[in-house]
């Protein structure tokens, strides 16, 4: 089982190398051969771990698979292995399932650009990195899948890299994940001179992080301290505040880009490093507040600039910043499985929900804004009919999936407020709700503003290109055609829909009466066995929540219909606030001046004064003091100033002489 | 038996005077002569590293006590001038030994990306392999006076091939370079000479240099501390610290690419070596003294050049100021006096040459193509030069400190070591990823990426088609220096391996409490 694992890690990478020495010289159904090759074989191999793994008793379902040792020094000794538990496989499949359904739809999305080969040598490698990520079963491998996530995200996001605004997103990114890398090495750091290992050790028994903790202890200072640098970590992956600004830049990419970093990949490594890592985080309760505290502030912020914004990807870009900030809501307040229940679902729809933006923004060539769209049902019919469902299930609309996983979320919260009478749990479950609301009023709103009314565009291939020859792709201009995209395109629409309707079903059915209905909280529950802070719902905390929850959903789909039913209707609006949440609040901006400004300023005055003048002018006057004894000795000496050199050597034999004469 | 050691040291010499006779027209034989006199120095080294494990790493690498081996072996000795304690006296361990390699290494791969230097061919090769055995002679000296010598004569060729065949500001570069480093190295010759005599007041045998017997001294702290001044005086400019580094910008922009590679890659790490192999074991308590003081400037160092990195505009001043950070890096875990930190320390000593002399060749090679290295002439090249682009990718990748590659290994190890012996260092080190990532990746976007420019030279090459990708022969010279950043990366163990019982020995003669 465990040898698997490796064939899962290595193919991925395999492809990557063999595409990305060799891809230049193949065709594109070469280039797919290999790319879907390995990242299909990664899956089937990560499937049949997985329903091996149900086929063994709950005891031995973890295993550590033990590779070689990466470093050995002194009492800092570093193995890396593969680790195989329930959470791990889990992350698996998403990582290569989802990956796999976006591997295939690439295929038809980037079917004309120039870097065919270049894409899917970088998505191969992303998939490997995820891949070690999840596998990893030491805190330092962790670290460098972590690093490598960053690395991919950075290639494909600045895919196009003559386009000035990819680059500048690209550079965002991998900016701004160093800072979590910085976070999470300081972690690591603390993490090792406490307890001397850098292994998780979960359940496979042995040296490692976990099994040194007590788990029935109160916690220390020093312990808060390590999860609050790994939440940085967690923050800047997973885009949370304030460390969220590189994701809703990273749209720059191709649209396959978005849905890998926004479902499968990349944004879910922070929910999975706090869940790997929850005996930590458990002995952290203040850390657990301030995760649960800036996932709802997140969700809500988030949702609040989704509302606003024109062009789509950006309105499911601040999505997932959204969703993600219920995942931590979750965890905060000790209900892991239920963040990585959401983790999963968001996979389904959220993929989808990106897939079928690009099969609307690839029908239009390249036309991303909402008010160029309208009235697409009738041209796209698959298209609509997927992000329809999708736009229900990320809506918490029952029975489609993000309402199973949304719903456990906000029970869990309510649970904990009413149970430990917490105002910031009620305020908590508060925003979980509002955002619900607001969540399902931005997606119908968008889905109205895309598919219902009439079409506004010009009918024109208006798309401007940055490109300024013939890297010119797909996009050219003249008459449009609006298409619906070809079957490997929406092939996996379909399947992707198909999991967004029913991808929920194996969450817990103790609403409709039947409690002892819930396999997926069950396979992850020998992970989560040591926890034993969370609350249950009672059945009617779970009522009030769900019956609250799917009420503003509907409302806010209610809500979308009476503004934009009959076809979204753009109007300027002056608004002060309108425009300070249109502009994202002004944050890039804001950091920009507070931040990357001074540091520039500071380098560059440098530069001039420090640099420039006192240090340089200090040894220019030494020099000068020297040139001219030099110009004094130069009747006595050869007289040239390169020879002062040589003037050294001869200095040193003379001493020698001396002292050789004297001894 | 075969005196291997001397003759690493002085097979460049010797070849770099058999240059000389070769006739200056015939570029090719000597070209070829000096990679082949370099090839050969560089098996050498690698026979060496294989006779080292054979002879001393035999237990695997645990912790400390039990760890008679990692001193010095192959050791070579004559008596020179025994009156003054002065012996011609070689000797190598697990640093050293990972240094000279490097620096053999180096020396082939910057031989090799020398090819194109036309002028006065035969005193630019002599004088390469002549820096060679300057730097090998100081990493394997083992006597004070005789370290002091290679020390000196490293300069005389660094002088003349920056002076010689650098750019238009090439001799204020170079006199300056030899200003800051002999004034500091004449500091630490009066420190040599007085170490030998307060040696011999305390000891009250011979006047002697030998480093073996001087180990043994029990100096008074207060002697200790100046002589241990005297030393970081040569060592300090020699790396640099922050504020003796006015030199390196100016030197590393002025030299050609090759040279610059030498210089960066493997005549810093005479100074940090220096550190490590003297003032460490000779003047414990001194350094003890002095840690904090030396932690400073190294943070300081590398925070202050890596914001200076990230608003020049001169690609190879961009990198010298890297240099300057990274160089904090190896500072700052070898003033953890911890195993991780030294280990760290010397290991990014190793993966600090390998990236940067990459980095200044692939600077050497685009200059060679476009006659700029003004990062604002630049733009998109990626388009035309796809390969030198990928490998200045991974060369950048590795300078920033991608987790899986080398440097990330070393700084690693090293940040580690610091933070056990200083939170408050090893965070301020480790806060330098993120400005580092800032320059390095701006270094390769601007250059590769985003929109190509309209005018200056670099457009008015690719209107005419004339800006050729990376050329074979360049890719291999580059290809062992990817191989091992990539290598190291992946299994930084097999370095560790071999240095880590001198690092013990080093930390047990430092009296460490952390050994650990």
């Amino acid at each position: 089982m465990t040898n698997l694992m490796l064939l899962v890690l290595l193919l991925p990478l395999l492809g990557f190398a063999i595409l990305g020495v060799a891809g230049s010289t193949f065709s594109n159904r070469a280039v797919l051969t290999i790319a879907w090759g390995a990242c299909g074989l990664a899956f089937l191999f990560a499937t049949i771990s997985f329903f091996s793994m149900l086929g063994t008793p709950v005891a031995a379902r973890t295993s550590d698979q033990v590779l070689y040792t990466w470093v050995a020094s002194g009492d800092f000794q570093l193995s890396f292995g593969l680790l195989l538990d329930p959470l791990s496989a889990t992350m698996l499949m998403i990582v290569t399932g989802v990956g796999l359904l976006i591997h295939i739809y690439a295929a038809g999305y980037m079917q004309d650009d120039p870097g065919f080969w270049r894409f899917f040598s970088y998505m191969n490698f992303f998939i490997f990195a995820m891949v070690l990520l999840v596998s990893a079963d030491n805190f330092l491998f962790l670290l460098i899948g972590w690093g490598l996530v960053g690395l991919a995200s950075f290639l494909l996001i600045g895919f196009w890299y003559r386009r000035p605004k990819a680059v500048a997103a690209a550079k965002k990114a991998l900016v701004i994940n160093v800072i979590g890398d910085f976070g999470l090495m300081i972690a690591i750091f603390l993490i090792f001179k406490e307890y001397g290992v850098l292994n998780y050790n979960n359940n496979t028994g042995g040296n490692g992080v976990f099994s040194a903790l007590n788990p029935t202890s109160s916690g220390t200072l020093l312990q808060t301290v390590i999860a609050l640098c790994l939440f940085v970590a967690c923050a800047a992956k997973s885009a949370q505040l304030p460390l969220y600004m590189w994701l809703p830049d990273a749209m720059e990419g191709p649209t396959p880009v978005s849905a890998l970093i926004h479902a499968a990949t990349m944004v879910t490594a922070g929910v999975y490093l706090v869940a790997r890592a929850h005996p930590l985080f458990e002995l952290a309760p203040t850390a657990l507040t301030i995760i649960a505290l800036i996932g709802g502030l997140t969700a809500l912020f988030a949702a609040s600039i989704a509302i606003f914004q024109l062009d789509i990807k950006r309105v499911l870009a601040y999505s997932t910043i959204s969703q993600l900030g219920y995942m931590f809501m979750a965890e905060g307040v000790h209900n892991y499985s239920a963040g990585i229940f959401h983790l999963t679902t968001h996979a389904y729809f959220k993929a989808l929900l990106f897939l079928a933006a690009g099969a609307v923004i690839h029908a239009l060539d390249g036309e991303q804004d909402m008010r160029q769209m309208g009235g697409l049902r009738h041209k796209l019919k698959i298209t609509f009919w997927t992000f329809l469902l999708a736009a229900l299930a990320i809506s918490g609309i029952p029975p489609f999936s993000g309402f199973w996983s949304k719903d456990e979320i906000l029970s869990s919260l309510l649970a904990q407020a009413t149970i430990h009478n917490q105002p910031l749990s009620y305020v908590l479950w508060g925003t979980g709700i509002l955002t619900a609301g607001l969540t399902a009023f931005y997606m119908f709103r968008l889905f109205y503003g895309i598919f219902m009314g009439d079409y506004r565009g010009s009918g024109h291939s208006s798309h401007a290109q940055d490109d300024d020859d013939e890297e010119a792709s797909h996009h050219t201009a003249g008459r449009l055609r609006i298409h619906e995209a070809p079957p490997v395109m929406t092939v996996p629409l379909v399947i992707l829909a198909a999991l967004s309707c029913i991808g929920g079903l194996v969450g817990s059915f103790e609403l409709i009466g039947l409690a002892r209905w819930e396999p997926f909280t069950k396979f992850l529950a020998p992970v989560f066995a040591d926890v034993h802070t969370m609350v249950t719902a009672s059945l009617g905390v779970q009522w009030t929540s769900t019956a609250l929850s799917v009420g503003v959903g509907l409302l806010g789909i209610l809500a979308a219909w009476r503004l934009y039913g009959r076809g979204f209707q753009y109007k300027e609006n002056h608004n002060p606030l309108y425009q300070l949440v249109l502009h994202k609040y002004y944050i890039d901006e804001m950091l920009d001046a507070a931040i990357v400004q001074p540091i520039l300023w500071f380098g560059r005055t440098a530069s001039r004064l420090l640099e420039g003048d006192l240090l340089d002018a200090g040894g220019r006057a030494v020099a000068g003091g020297l040139r001219g004894t030099s110009a004094a000795l130069r009747r006595l000496q050869t007289g040239y100033v390169r020879n002062y050199a040589l003037a050294i050597l001869i200095g040193v034999v003379l001493i020698i002489l001396y002292y050789a004469v004297r001894g | 038996m075969y005196p291997i050691l001397s003759i690493i040291t002085f097979l460049p010499l010797a070849g770099g005077i058999a240059i000389l006779f070769i006739p200056k027209n015939q570029l090719a034989a000597i070209r070829w002569t000096a990679f082949a006199v370099a090839g050969v120095n560089l098996l050498q080294a690698l026979g060496l590293i294989l006779a080292y494990t054979q002879a001393n790493v035999s237990s695997t690498s645990s912790v400390v006590s039990n760890a008679p081996n990692g001193t010095f072996l192959f050791n070579e000795r004559l008596a020179w001038i025994p009156q003054v304690g002065i012996n011609y006296s070689l000797g190598v361990d697990g640093i050293s030994l990972l240094l000279v390699a490097l620096t053999a290494l180096l020396t082939v791969v910057c031989i090799a990306a020398s090819f194109r230097i036309e002028q006065k061919v035969k005193n630019y090769m002599a004088f390469m392999l002549l820096l060679e055995s300057g730097i090998i002679g100081v990493f394997l000296s083992t006597n004070l006076f005789l370290f002091y010598i290679f020390w000196e004569v490293m300069l005389i060729p660094a002088y003349f091939l920056v002076g010689s065949w650098g750019g238009e500001r090439r001799i204020y570069a170079a006199f300056k370079f030899v200003l800051y480093t002999s004034l500091g190295s004449l500091i630490m010759l009066a420190g040599i000479i007085a170490l030998g005599y307060f040696h011999q007041q305390t000891s009250g045998g011979t006047y002697t240099l030998d480093l073996a017997t001087l180990l043994n001294s029990k100096l008074d702290p207060t002697v200790q501390l100046w002589l241990c001044l005297a030393f970081a005086a040569a060592f300090a400019v020699k790396i640099p610290f922050v504020p003796f580094h006015s030199w390196l910008p100016d030197a590393y922009s002025e030299a050609p690419a090759a040279v610059t590679a030498m210089l960066a890659g493997a005549m810093s790490k005479t100074g940090a070596y220096g550190f490590l192999r003297f003032c460490l074991p000779l003047f414990p308590s001194a350094i003890h003294t002095l840690s904090p003081l030396f932690n400073t400037l190294a943070v300081v160092g590398i925070l202050y050049c890596a914001l200076l990195a990230l608003v020049q505009t001169d690609l190879k001043r961009l990198l010298g100021y890297s240099s300057i950070s990274h160089l904090g890096v190896v500072m700052l875990g070898m003033f953890a006096f911890n195993t991780q930190g030294i280990e760290g320390s010397v290991l990014q000593m190793v993966n600090h040459g390998i990236t940067i002399v990459a980095l200044f060749l692939i600077v050497g090679y685009i200059e060679a193509r476009t006659g700029t290295r003004n990062i604002n002439d630049f733009g998109g090249q990626a388009k035309r030069l796809p390969i030198l682009a990928t490998v200045m990718l991974i060369a950048t990748l590795s300078s920033l400190g991608l987790p899986g590659l080398n440097n990330f290994a070393g700084e690693f190890l090293a940040l580690l070591g610091a933070f056990r012996s200083s939170a408050l260092f090893g965070v301020l080190g480790t806060a330098v990823v993120v400005p580092a990532a800032w320059y390095m990746i701006r270094f390769f976007l601007d250059v590769m990426e985003g929109p190509r420019p309209t005018e200056g030279p670099v457009a008015a090459l690719e209107r005419r088609g004339k800006l050729p990708d990376l050329r074979f022969a360049e890719f291999l010279t580059l290809s062992p220096l990817l191989l091992l950043i990539f290598y190291i990366g992946i299994q930084p163990a097999l370095l560790t391996y071999l240095m880590e019982p001198s690092v013990v020995n080093t930390l047990q003669n430092l009296g460490s409490a952390f050994i650990h």
